[in-house]
């Protein structure tokens, strides 16, 4: 599930450099690191190359000048160079490791993820159901004590319409007040109920 | 009463706590034979009220209601169910005044609180424990 960079094992391997060896003595170590740089000594006269160990700079020399120098021919001609072994090659080959989660430990993730989520929303969803049904409980638990308030309420207000139709038809002969039952006889609806499609 | 009292202006055989007592009980026994609106007090509860008290109404008046129900499953005209109806309305009234006599502080927060939250049952857990806790089911 998890990748680790890979380690080196050949010399080859390691391009452009190798590994430090883990022999070397730590004076040499030493030593190496405080010798970064070091001045490759030769003369005009043709007696060879006397590469030799200078420490100065060349404005030293110029200025006192070395021993046993009679002429500015025997001066030694100063030169920055390498260190001893040449300069560490310098690594311009990239190195990009696959390391990390694999893609499989990612898809377990998202998964992982997922299913939390799910399951968060079902019980997000039983949560609201539960309100939904004391919501609704309340209300049928109600509807009983309303609507004796409106049956009331409702046969004081035909017998109100029927003495007001009575009072204003007095004089009319024959006249019977109320609906006489001309619609249904057998089932009572609500006025001006209908079975007709609604448009609201 | 009122009335009786400044008519007979001396002092009569019964005491005053005795014919308020009557008199307390005249009125009970006009109220059980007439129906609550024509008595001309109709229970001014509000839904919020209502939904505040539902589990009590619940519990208390549940033979009530079935009988009311089942009276209107058989005949859906009004005047039908009317005795049914007061029953009802009666029960619920009791439990009223039972509940405003026992815990009204809670009665009274629960139920504004249900007043402001629209009758949201959730959003007035508070005051529904402290109310069910005053006054249990």
């Amino acid at each position: 599930l998890f990748r680790r960079p890979p380690r080196p094992r050949r010399a080859s391997d390691t391009f452009p450099r190798a590994p430090p060896r883990r022999t070397e003595s730590r004076a040499l170590a030493a030593r190496a690191a405080r010798v970064t740089r070091t001045l490759r000594v030769r003369s005009f006269r043709s007696r060879g190359d006397r590469s030799v160990d200078f420490p100065g700079t060349m404005t030293e020399t110029t200025v006192r000048g070395i021993k046993g120098m009679k002429t500015v021919m025997d001066m030694p001609v100063m030169q920055d160079g390498p260190p001893p072994g040449g300069y560490p090659s310098v690594r311009y080959a990239r190195r990009i490791p696959s390391t990390g989660p694999t893609g499989l430990a990612f898809f377990g993730a998202y998964l992982g993820a997922m299913v939390y989520g799910f399951y968060q929303v079902g019980q997000g969803n039983a949560r609201r159901r539960g309100l939904k049904e004391e919501k609704l409980n309340a209300r049928a638990v109600l509807i009983p004590f309303l609507q004796a308030e409106e049956d009331r309420r409702y046969v004081a207000s035909v017998k109100e319409r029927q003495k007001s139709e009575d009072k204003i038809m007095a004089g009319v002969p024959g006249w019977k007040s109320g609906d006489q039952g001309a619609v249904y006889n057998t089932t009572w609806l609500p006025p001006q109920h209908t079975y007709a499609p609604k448009m609201i | 009463a009122l009335g009786q009292g400044a008519a007979s202006g001396e002092l009569s055989t019964r005491s005053r706590e005795e014919t308020r007592g009557e008199e307390a009980r005249a009125e009970k026994r006009r109220r059980a034979t007439m129906s609550a609106a024509a008595t001309g007090e109709e229970t001014s509860a509000t839904s919020s009220v209502l939904f505040s008290v539902h589990k009590h109404l619940q519990s208390k008046c549940a033979s009530r209601s079935a009988a009311y129900l089942a009276c209107k499953k058989n005949d859906k005209n009004p005047e039908a169910c009317l005795r049914e109806g007061n029953a009802v309305t009666a029960c619920m009234a009791d439990l009223l005044g039972d509940l405003k006599s026992k815990c009204p502080k809670e009665l009274n927060a629960y139920a504004e609180c249900m007043d402001y939250r629209s009758n949201t049952f959730d959003k007035c857990r508070r005051e529904q424990a402290a109310f069910e806790e005053k006054c249990p089911l």
